[in-house]
């Protein structure tokens, strides 16, 4: 137990968790007889759960081992970790000290082929407190317990019973997590620390006590500084709040962004650090500005060229842009639509039974709105025939050039218009590598299946309508004609 | 030991980096031992020149290696413009690049930002390359060269090249980092001093076990760092080691696997000098980021854009570079014929704008001209031509055109001399020329000395090889002039100068609407005309050539401030017999100009249609080449390798496809095969086929074939086997109720 002075500057120190400071205090000592074999901390994400228990920790004096869950790729690396940092954090010498392990009958010194299960990891770890006497109380922070990239839930269980099958007593294993137990460990009686989340004021606080940013340093004294911070704290929080909540994560990034904008008039020498209301008056718009809150951390090396470009699909081939729209319309186009749109053929419309419910069937409904549908490669490459030969500026645009109407005779010209009307894009392979790049490049979706011999792979097109929209005015193609009335 | 590894690791690599090229070569091995009589063989064949004798093999072996010399002399050039362009397309950005990573990956600001945890972001570089992966992959593979060649800084920067290859799963990305890392850093270590032989041992042991670690722990580069840095005497503030991760094709990528490796990395970044470079198929940065990028990895990361070249221009560039610069007149005498420029045009154009395809599109060009044209050899002046190439010359096209041309002239003169001497009628109709006799005459003894005298073709060919030349520069200087004035009429969609060049050869560009809109464009601002004219874009005269068009245009330019004089004397200069003239319509044409191969029957009008043996063999036809492949199997199988005198049986699957061809849209599967049965022969088929067994054995199997129960069975496996070909070559498509099969048939492929 930490005495009461102790904890008055821990608390201090940090802040707003004073009732999970006592009960952690509650819960681990310097005497490994009364420590609890596991706790559970958990709360919401950053809002200082793993700060409060290193402090914690750190100012109990007590031997501690923090692991960080998320960096462990797999269960093996986990357990792996652990032996390994709590075999450096006992204070035990290990240069004296060569522990054998036993690995499938085979005596090995080093442990890479290790903790391939929990029950290996344990007889590791037993044994090792058991050779070298180890008898300190000691603390495993397993922090982001949830957040491991393996599904981690079975040592879940293994470490809650860690003490039970095991002659480990001195060892209290504490979980950090940021949602609730997992299925297999609810039933376990297990103490539970739990960090609600800060209040507005509370989130203030917090933040006007610690001065992440700091002026220029112009001579202005110090109280200057700190008191411009405090009101720029408060300000952050105020409006963002309602977005935020009491994530620090985002309140600090929101701090250290707005910053060097919010502070550009006192740089410029324009205005002094007491006149934050001034500034704030001028800066107002920064506040409400969506694209803060939107745009991630990016500069552009060369401040000349600016950072939202032309779009992926803006430098693709004439060919490829043609193919983007033939699959968005196979994806949109019902094929029973097939004849009606893409061909000469009249199609005598059905009357529909009119719908006397009020449902809106699916025909009724936009069909961009609908989901978009699997269609097979030879209907996207029919469409595509179809429809460059109707739309593309290669094939129609050359009538308005004079020279065709100089220079080339009648036959010419029959000849031309004979060419045209058996002109198929699909005989130009081009066409296939072109396909292989757009599915590289996210555009195009397909269905994979198991056996690569099978024909039966179907396609998907994964672009936006917007997209869609965007390019067939760069190509000038009439994209509405293409959606059965 | 150390150099067998390197060199097998540079033939891996070689094999990855082919994974995404869109042509392939073939490489003789290296490694290959061959023995003292190949060796002497290939040394005998080396020196000959790969090309065969023309004219019917007619040609001399001189004649031959001239040939190859002019082709290799003319790509050389050509391929050493590429080159020196594709080297400094990217300098500025590589530059950037090695200075953002040489900066310090930690820094003061940052390090006070610590106070709270989690401040500290990883620094991602984002490239944002074009939508072409395979030039993409080029930038990248540039780069990692342009690292290793500035010897200098290269040490310290350890490049790590990540694909989606590599990255199925986070497990695989890390352990390939890992491996790539310490593989480098014992490469270093092998090639350095000698002294380091303890830490020499050290790092190889490191690469078996990584010192009780599994080989996906990214604790062990830390750990590496920690050595390096010993040894180094710095610390994180002061290094200057730079672990560089290059995602190289981040846009195939799982995103998952990305989100969470560059998380992982994320959290390592306080404690290594990392830094992240990834390669976009993407302009836009923050659109890219927004719709990958989870968004708590987006607060995590700094992210800095680079922006390349852009693909089109470059391409555009070399396409410049090569047909249309006023060296070429010099040293390279070839025009582009106007089919091959519509053809490469239309190509980088509409489907494929990678540079990699682009040049060996040109190469290709040049080689099928050296290839097949014996007549290149007279581009060098100093070639005497034999009675052959007189001859073969009098057979070209052009020639015969020239020739009638003359006999027309002659006959309509002769028909104007004879209306002379008979009595005019009308009294006042007065004959402008006179011509007599004697001077018919000459001209006709002229037109015999074409034919008959070789000097007379020699004397031609060498003036219309120096017209040739005129040609090129006047035609140059007029793509110029109207690729820059273009910009004066803003309502102008801009052409490309190849494109302007493709209407300038073919005759075209004065009845093109494109030259009105320019010269309303002239009309609003001559002055722009007049300064470009006298600025150096434009060329007078290259060695002894001299565009006398350009001259007098110039001249009357020079004298006159009146905007109509000028835009008249433009237009003329423009209309001017020299430049109108197409390509096709000078006197041997085919010997100066590079037409990519022709192909025979070849009647398109429409651009996107033609074709010729370069495109041919670069993009061929796949479905009608299949088609007839199925059809016809002779020209595939009857070749020196394979030929056997009694194989009167096509191959099964050809067989099949005959049944097909007669096939209703939808074919029952029985009736299929009974059809597909019927059609075999089978004693010829079977005799053949006991005609290629080598025991007794096998043969008294095929005999016992002939019994029809075994028979029937034999061919229905061959039957499925066929059926499934013609499955996977698109020709059938398997119905969802199973006893029928559809044709799926598509025209004009």
């Amino acid at each position: 137990m930490m005495g009461p002075e102790a904890l008055l500057a821990l608390k201090k120190e940090v802040k707003c968790r004073d009732d999970q400071i006592d009960l952690l205090n509650s819960f681990i000592s310097n005497d490994a007889t009364i420590n609890v074999p596991s706790l559970i901390v958990y709360g919401q994400k950053s809002i200082g759960k793993t700060y409060t228990v290193e402090k914690f920790l750190s100012s109990l004096g007590i031997r501690k081992t923090i692991i960080r869950c998320d960096e462990c790729v797999t269960k093996k690396l986990l357990l792996q970790r652990c032996i390994r940092m709590i075999r450096n954090d006992s204070g035990v010498d290990l240069t004296k000290y060569n522990q054998i392990f036993n690995y499938k009958g085979i005596m090995v010194t080093n442990f890479g082929k290790l903790c391939e299960t929990f029950t290996n990891f344990a007889i590791s770890l037993e044994q090792f407190f058991e050779e070298t006497n180890y008898e300190e109380p000691h603390v495993l922070v397993l922090d982001r317990f949830d957040e491991c990239i393996d599904s981690i839930n079975d040592v879940f269980l293994g470490f809650l019973r860690l003490q039970e099958f095991s002659r480990i007593k001195n060892m209290t294993v504490v979980f950090i997590l940021s949602g609730d137990d997992p299925k297999e460990v609810i039933t376990n009686m297990v103490p539970h620390v739990f960090f609600p989340q800060y209040s507005q004021d509370q989130v203030v606080d917090i933040l006007q006590s610690n001065p992440l940013c700091s002026l220029p340093s112009v001579d202005v004294n110090t109280d200057n500084h700190h008191n411009f911070w405090r009101q720029y704290a408060k300000m952050i929080v105020d409006s963002y709040f309602p977005y935020t909540g009491s994530d620090m994560n985002l309140l600090v990034e929101l701090c250290y962004k707005l910053w060097p904008r919010f502070t550009g008039p006192i740089k410029s020498g324009l205005y002094k650090p007491s006149d934050f209301i001034k500034i704030f008056r001028e800066k107002r718009e920064l506040l409400t500005d969506s694209s803060i809150l939107n745009s991630s951390n990016i500069t552009s090396y060369d401040d000349s060229k600016s950072l939202s470009g032309t779009n992926t699909v803006a430098d693709l081939t004439v060919h490829s842009k043609f193919l983007l729209i033939a699959s968005y319309l196979a994806s949109h186009v019902e094929p029973k639509y097939d004849l009606q749109v893409f061909s000469r053929v009249k199609v005598g419309t059905k009357k529909r039974k009119s719908n006397k419910k009020g449902d809106v069937s699916k025909a009724a409904m936009t069909s961009r709105l609908l989901t978009t549908n699997y269609f097979d490669l030879e209907r996207l490459l029919a469409i595509l025939s179809v429809i460059y030969r109707n739309e593309s500026e290669f094939l129609n645009g050359d009538l308005d050039d004079v020279r065709s109407l100089y220079n080339k005779s009648e036959r010419d010209i029959a000849l031309k218009n004979h060419e045209i009307s058996i002109f198929s894009i699909n005989s130009n392979i081009d066409i296939n590598c072109q396909i292989a790049t757009l599915v590289s490049l996210g555009l195009l979706v397909r269905t994979s299946t198991l056996d690569i011999l099978s024909a039966k792979v179907r396609w998907k097109c994964n672009i936006s309508w917007e997209t869609a929209l965007n390019i067939s005015k760069e190509l000038n193609f009439p994209l509405h004609h293409y959606f059965p009335q | 030991m150390g150099k067998v590894h390197s060199f097998t690791s540079q033939e891996v690599e070689a094999v990855e980096d082919d994974a995404q090229k869109t042509h392939y070569f073939l490489n003789v091995g290296k490694r290959r031992k061959l023995d003292a009589v190949n060796d002497h063989l290939s040394d005998a064949s080396q020196k000959k020149a790969p090309f065969t004798e023309l004219f019917n093999s007619r040609e001399s072996s001189q004649a031959v290696e001239k040939r190859y010399a002019l082709f290799c002399d003319v790509w050389d050039r050509q391929h050493q413009k590429i080159q020196s362009i594709l080297e400094h397309a990217n300098t500025s950005l590589f530059e950037q690049l090695t200075e953002y990573i040489k900066r310090p990956v930690v820094t003061d600001a940052q390090s006070e930002r610590r106070s709270l945890e989690n401040t500290h972001k990883l620094p991602v570089g984002l490239l944002l390359l074009g939508s072409n992966t395979a030039n993409n992959f080029r930038v990248v593979v540039d780069f990692k060269r342009h690292i290793s060649s500035h010897e200098n800084g290269s040490s310290d920067i350890r490049l790590i090249n990540l694909d989606s290859k590599t990255c199925v799963n986070i497990k695989a990305g890390l352990r390939e980092i890992i491996k790539q890392l310490l593989s480098k850093g014992s490469e270093d270590i092998k090639e350095g001093d000698e002294e380091n032989d303890d830490s020499q041992d050290e790092s190889s042991d490191d690469e078996d076990d990584y010192d009780g670690r599994v080989n996906y722990d990214f604790d062990i580069v830390e750990d590496w760092l920690a050595r390096y840095m010993a040894k180094e005497g710095s610390s994180l503030f002061t290094t200057k080691l730079r672990i560089i991760i290059v995602f190289r094709d981040t846009d195939s990528m799982n995103k998952q696997v990305l989100n969470q490796l560059l998380r992982l990395l994320h959290s390592y970044s306080t404690k290594l000098p990392i830094k992240v470079i990834m390669g976009l198929s993407s302009h836009n940065a923050i659109e890219w980021v927004d719709s990958n990028l989870t968004k708590d990895l987006r607060m995590l990361i700094q992210c800095v854009s680079f922006s390349s070249i852009d693909n089109k221009a470059l391409g555009f560039k070399l396409i410049n570079e090569i047909f249309l610069s006023y060296d070429n007149i010099q040293y390279e005498p070839l025009l582009l014929s106007y089919r091959l420029a519509t053809i490469i045009y239309n190509r980088f154009q509409l489907s494929n704008n990678s540079i990699d395809s682009l040049i060996s599109e040109i190469k290709l060009s040049y080689m099928i001209y050296f290839y097949q044209q014996p007549l290149s050899c007279l581009l060098d002046p100093s070639f005497l031509p034999s009675p052959l190439y007189v001859e073969s010359l009098r057979k070209l096209p052009s020639f015969k055109v020239f020739i009638e041309n003359l006999i027309f002239q002659y006959n309509k003169e002769k028909k104007a001399a004879q209306n002379q001497r008979k009595p005019i009628a009308i009294g006042d109709f007065k004959i402008s020329s006179k011509i007599s006799d004697s001077s018919l005459e000459t001209y006709k003894k002229e037109v015999k000395s074409y034919l008959s005298s070789s000097d007379r073709i020699i004397d031609e060919f060498a003036n219309s090889y120096n017209d040739i030349k005129k040609y090129h520069l006047q035609i140059l200087n007029v793509v110029n002039i109207v690729h820059s004035m273009q910009n004066l009429n803003p309502d102008i969609i801009p052409l490309e100068r190849i494109k302007i060049y493709q209407m300038v050869v073919d005759g075209n560009l004065i009845f093109s609407s494109y030259l009105k809109n320019v010269l309303s464009g002239i009309k609003k601002s001559p002055g722009e005309l007049l300064q470009f004219l006298m600025s150096s874009h434009v060329a007078k005269q290259i060695g002894d050539i001299e565009d006398k068009d350009l001259i007098k245009l110039k001249h009357t330019l020079s004298n006159t401030y009146d905007e109509k004089l000028i835009i008249n004397a433009f237009v003329s200069y423009i209309k001017s017999e020299r430049i109108t003239t197409k390509l096709e319509h000078k006197l041997f044409h085919e010997v100066f100009s590079l037409s990519g191969g022709n192909i025979i029957n070849d009647e398109c009008q429409l651009e996107e249609n033609y074709e010729n043996l370069m495109i041919n063999l670069i993009r061929p036809k796949l479905r009608a080449t299949i088609e007839n492949g199925l059809n016809d199997p002779k020209s595939y199988l009857e070749n020196d390798l394979i030929q056997s005198e009694h194989s009167p049986v096509l191959p099964i699957t050809c067989h099949l496809f005959q049944v097909y061809k007669d096939a209703p849209s939808t074919i029952n599967i029985y009736d299929f095969f009974t059809a597909f049965k019927h059609s075999l022969p089978k004693d010829a088929l079977l005799a053949n086929l006991s005609e290629g067994c080598n025991n007794e054995k096998d043969r008294d199997l095929i005999k016992s074939c002939s019994d029809e129960d075994r028979w029937n069975k034999l061919v229905y496996s061959w039957f499925l086997l066929s059926c499934f070909e013609l499955v996977n070559l698109g020709f059938l498509k398997e119905k969802s109720k199973n006893d029928y099969l559809e044709k799926a048939i598509w025209i004009n492929l």
